[in-house]
């Protein structure tokens, strides 16, 4: 096992592009943490003249927005806020598709069908459009964005989670469990998930960026927590000034593009790396 | 050859029928979401109305049959949605199906511009990645695909209005022709072109850099196959090998897959309509939301459903016109 | 006689591997005009790389750092890729073992054998139909005409290894270089399919590189034999001679893991112990040396030369004698 362990790690440590997510990951992780720290006020707070470019004050390192609010301050709570609803819808994303996937999986029959039928009409709905739905429905705050990115990212996992446990069913490991009389949960929770875990692992790790990039576009159009910065909402508002303040716009949009960018590289680095062979050189 | 014709039209009819209970479904769960809203289109057009007297609501409320039990409305939508009856905006005071046909076209215009742009661009791009695997091209296309496949669309798109628009005023930004211009014919195709550029860009973007990645590592694993080692057996040239035999294997992921992106692409279209103010269903949508146009909204997500089942039956057809290995039947 | 095909000290090593990870170290091989020479030898002891360096279709993994291939008396090494592209189909041409993977799936089996007719100038686009339908009909494809307008998975594996044999006979090769050919088939198509190929040699006259594992098929078709361990010939020499008096005890070994035709059905049979070694394990003396019961310390010394002793050649220190 640790021998298993260690190839694993040598291989994911010579992957150079997913070294260098995680050190993004850290950076980001890092702002996020810095961000009450340097600015224990908020993000929210008017701090100085409006519309302040880039180093034009050298107290706002990256500027003001239209009411002049500190970007520093909104890019780093920002970095909070996209990690939190990432990870956490992503959590119960994946808690929904490996419980579905698996009954899908497991039981097979009626239950196969109705669930399967049931991610099937998830699927066929564009899952931004139903999040907008479900956000508006809900009234926009963070549980309902956790809520709904969770609810329409669920189904790609439950397939393949479903798809894993057809594979996994007919092993001699898995029959050896029937024999020895374990209950369904038992068989389900000891031998079948455990061996699952590489592809739910990797999959989710992916579903993190999918995930950042939803809620942005939530709360570009306006369907953000009301009370929390995040830089979906920068850019949206930003939007405004567009024409002449375009800075303001640019560094929140360069913040989603490297923290999917990171999570992506990652992702792709534990699939090369739990599968050497599907790696295509 | 009619004998085809037949086949494929039986196909398509029997995926039509499967596909019934799915939008049943699919009528089901989103009346739920949108009836699990707090408040509803009374309080909503009341509140706008200024003069919120409760006999004045009460009288909203069974002029919309919005007193009944959820349940009845429900059957009485499922009724209706049978035959294409989507109710009636309340905000937009037309019917949902008008509205909805009305912002049909621009929406297609715009998402078969960017399909197209994504299928060329990502063959083009993939073989030649595949082709110079390791070398400074590849290098190149993949880290442009990884950067383009992480970047949100709503911020290209200001970003390139930014860069076209504003700074070298030469893109429209906004729009779908020149308004109050009266161009007609040709003139009028062209002002509706200079304003597609830019959106079907940025809508087509995602899914040219997924299917950059898919045809690279698809024309790779192709290229390792037996039939290849026929092929070169044969005396036939690297190219003649790469196009005659290669590509044609290798974009059949490309076709399968096409029909899981449709659904990614059309909440993209909601962006990337807001952000370039194209008069199509996702700027609809944007508004519907906003104006808990309630009936409106549940036709757009209908109306969003049948668009991701036809594409998926098209692609599936597609995928069985290309390899004889799977039939029709 | 005449050499359609003569190797001589062919050496090919993994690329990215040390210099000694040879998967053919030495190797030498003549075929003869007409004649059905047999490679045999255990999976992975380099018989399919040597298969595809005759064409040099070996996978970019694998280059050759010494040696020469003779096909038609022109070293393919130094040709150039448009003459090489040439000789491909028309000089030799190869066989392959899979039926199911070696044909492209998206294209009937008609335009896989017209594809080979246009490029070398055998056929025009007016003449190919007629000439693949003659082509099926030679290996007895059974209902030609309407086989050819069918894709590859229409076909059975039998009748798809028909259809590769056709293609690999439309440019009149003077080699056929056949990979396993059965090896993939049900044991009643297999014999067809052997008898079609010595049937076509008749006919034909073209010469025949059959690599197989299988005595009993090198018995049925050779008229030479040549052993291959780890990546070189242990030894060669006409089918009779070889298989009745084998002299390496490698060869020994192969046919005492043979079923005598009359033995009792639960016999286990003898297998040579232990494995065969990776390439760039050996660094001296004889190669078969770790797993030879008659081994000794000059064998792991010293690496035996060719040998030869009548018709038989081999390279071994304490050969079997002759009966």
């Amino acid at each position: 096992m640790s021998a298993v362990r260690n190839s694993f790690f040598r291989r994911f440590s010579r992957n150079l592009p997913a070294v260098a997510g995680v050190l993004l990951i850290l950076v980001i992780t890092g702002m996020a943490i810095a961000g009450p720290i340097f600015y224990p006020a908020g993000p929210w707070k008017l701090v100085g003249r409006p519309l302040l470019w880039p180093g034009e004050d050298a107290r706002f390192l990256l500027g003001t927005d239209v009411l002049g609010r500190d970007l520093m301050a909104g890019l780093l709570h920002g970095a909070r806020v996209s990690l939190m609803i990432g990870i956490s819808a992503t959590v119960a994303a994946t808690l929904i598709g490996t419980v579905i996937g698996a009954a899908a999986g497991y039981f097979g029959g009626w239950v196969d069908r109705l669930l399967m039928g049931l991610t099937e009409i998830f699927q066929t709905t564009p899952p931004f459009v139903l999040a907008v739905v479900v956000v508006a429905a809900f009234k926009p705050s963070m549980a309902s964005i956790v809520t709904a990115i969770s609810l329409v990212s669920w189904p790609p996992l439950a397939r393949l989670v479903r798809a894993q446990f057809l594979q996994l069913m007919p092993q001699e490991f898995v029959l050896a469990g029937v024999v020895m009389g374990m209950s369904n949960l038992r068989l389900i929770v000891t031998q079948l998930l455990p061996n699952a875990l590489t592809p739910i692992i990797v999959s989710s790790s992916l579903m993190i960026a999918t995930a950042i990039l939803l809620e942005a576009g939530l709360s570009f159009l306006g369907l953000g927590d009301p009370n929390v910065m995040s830089w979906g909402y920068i850019i949206g508002v930003g939007r405004e000034v567009l024409r002449t303040h375009w800075y303001i716009i640019t560094i929140p949009g360069l913040a989603v593009l490297f923290s999917v960018l990171a999570i992506n590289l990652v992702g792709e680095g534990l699939n090369d790396a739990f599968n050497p062979r599907s790696r295509s050189r | 050859m009619s004998s085809n014709a037949l086949r494929i039209g039986r196909f398509v009819a029997r995926r039509l029928v499967q596909a019934v209970p799915i939008l049943v479904g699919i009528a089901v769960i989103n009346f739920l979401f949108v009836n699990m809203a707090p408040g509803d289109a009374a309080d909503v057009l009341a509140g706008e109305a200024g003069a919120a007297s409760p006999e004045f609501m009460a009288d909203l409320r069974e002029r919309y049959g919005l007193d009944q039990p959820m349940y009845v409305r429900f059957l009485v939508y499922l009724g209706k949605m049978m035959t294409f009856d989507l109710g009636y905006s309340f905000r937009f005071s037309r019917p949902v199906t008008e509205l909805l046909l009305a912002h049909l076209w621009p929406t297609l215009l715009l998402m078969v511009t960017a399909i197209l742009f994504a299928f060329i661009m990502g063959i083009v791009m993939g073989v030649i990645a595949a082709r110079n695997v390791n070398r400074w091209p590849d290098y190149l296309i993949s880290t442009g695909a990884l950067i383009a496949y992480a970047t949100p669309v709503f911020w290209l798109g200001l970003m390139m209005i930014v860069l076209f628009s504003v700074n070298m005023g030469i893109l429209p930004s906004s729009g779908m022709e020149t308004i109050g211009a009266g161009y007609t014919g040709w003139r009028r195709a062209a002002d509706i072109g200079q304003h597609l550029i830019m959106p079907a860009l940025v809508l087509g973007m995602y899914l040219t850099a997924f299917e950059v990645r898919l045809m690279r590592a698809s024309m790779l694993e192709v290229g390792e196959q037996d039939f290849v080692t026929t092929a070169r057996s044969k005396g036939l040239g690297e190219n003649a090998i790469a196009y005659r035999h290669v590509l044609r294997n290798a974009m059949l992921p490309l076709v399968t897959m096409l029909g899981l992106q449709i659904g990614a692409m059309l909440g993209g279209s909601v962006l990337v309509e807001t952000v370039f103010a194209w008069p199509g269903l996702g700027r609809l949508a944007y508004t519907a939301v906003f104006q808990r146009d309630i009936n409106l909204l549940l036709g757009l997500l209908f109306m969003c459903s049948l668009m991701v089942i036809i594409t998926n039956i098209v692609t599936e057809v597609a995928y069985r016109l290309i390899d004889p290995r799977i039939s029709m039947e | 006689m005449n050499a359609i095909l003569d190797i001589k000290g062919l050496r090919a090593c993994l690329r990215g591997r040390s210099e000694n990870a040879y998967v053919i170290d030495g190797l030498d091989l003549t075929v003869q005009e007409g004649e059905v020479v047999a490679l045999v030898g255990e999976s992975g002891s380099g018989k399919s790389m040597t298969a595809f360096s005759i064409l040099q279709l070996l996978p970019p993994a694998i280059h050759i750092t010494d040696g020469t291939i003779l096909l038609g008396g022109h070293d393919v090494m130094k040709m150039d890729v448009r003459t090489l592209r040439q000789v491909r189909g028309t000089q030799a041409s190869i066989v392959f073992q899979e039926p199911m993977t070696s044909l492209n799936p998206l294209m009937t089996v008609e335009r896989q054998i017209a594809e080979m007719l246009l490029i070398h100038g055998k056929a025009t686009r007016r003449t190919a139909p007629g000439k693949v339908i003659e082509l099926l009909e030679l290996v007895r494809m059974p209902d030609a005409k309407r086989r050819a307008k069918q894709y590859p998975h229409n076909l059975s594996g039998g009748l798809r290894q028909r259809a590769m044999i056709a293609l690999a006979l439309a440019c009149e090769p003077r080699l056929l270089i056949a990979d396993e050919p059965t090896t993939a088939l049900d044991v009643t198509i297999q014999q067809q399919i052997l008898k079609l190929l010595l049937d076509l040699r008749d006919r034909l006259g073209m010469a025949i590189l059959l690599i197989t594992h299988d005595l009993g098929v090198v018995a049925e078709m050779a008229d030479r034999v040549a052993v291959m361990y780890a990546g070189r010939i242990v030894e060669h020499g006409p089918v009779v001679e070889l298989l009745e008096a084998p002299r390496h005890p490698y060869t020994h070994g192969l046919l005492s893991c043979l079923p005598a035709e009359h033995a009792d059905p639960d016999e286990r049979l003898t297998e040579i112990p232990g494995l065969p070694p990776q390439p760039g394990s050996i660094r001296q003396g004889c190669p078969f040396a770790p797993r030879c019961p008659r081994s000794d310390a000059i064998c792991t010394e010293v690496e035996p030369a060719m040998t030869s002793d009548g018709a038989s050649h081999y390279k071994c220190h304490h050969p079997w004698t002759a009966p």
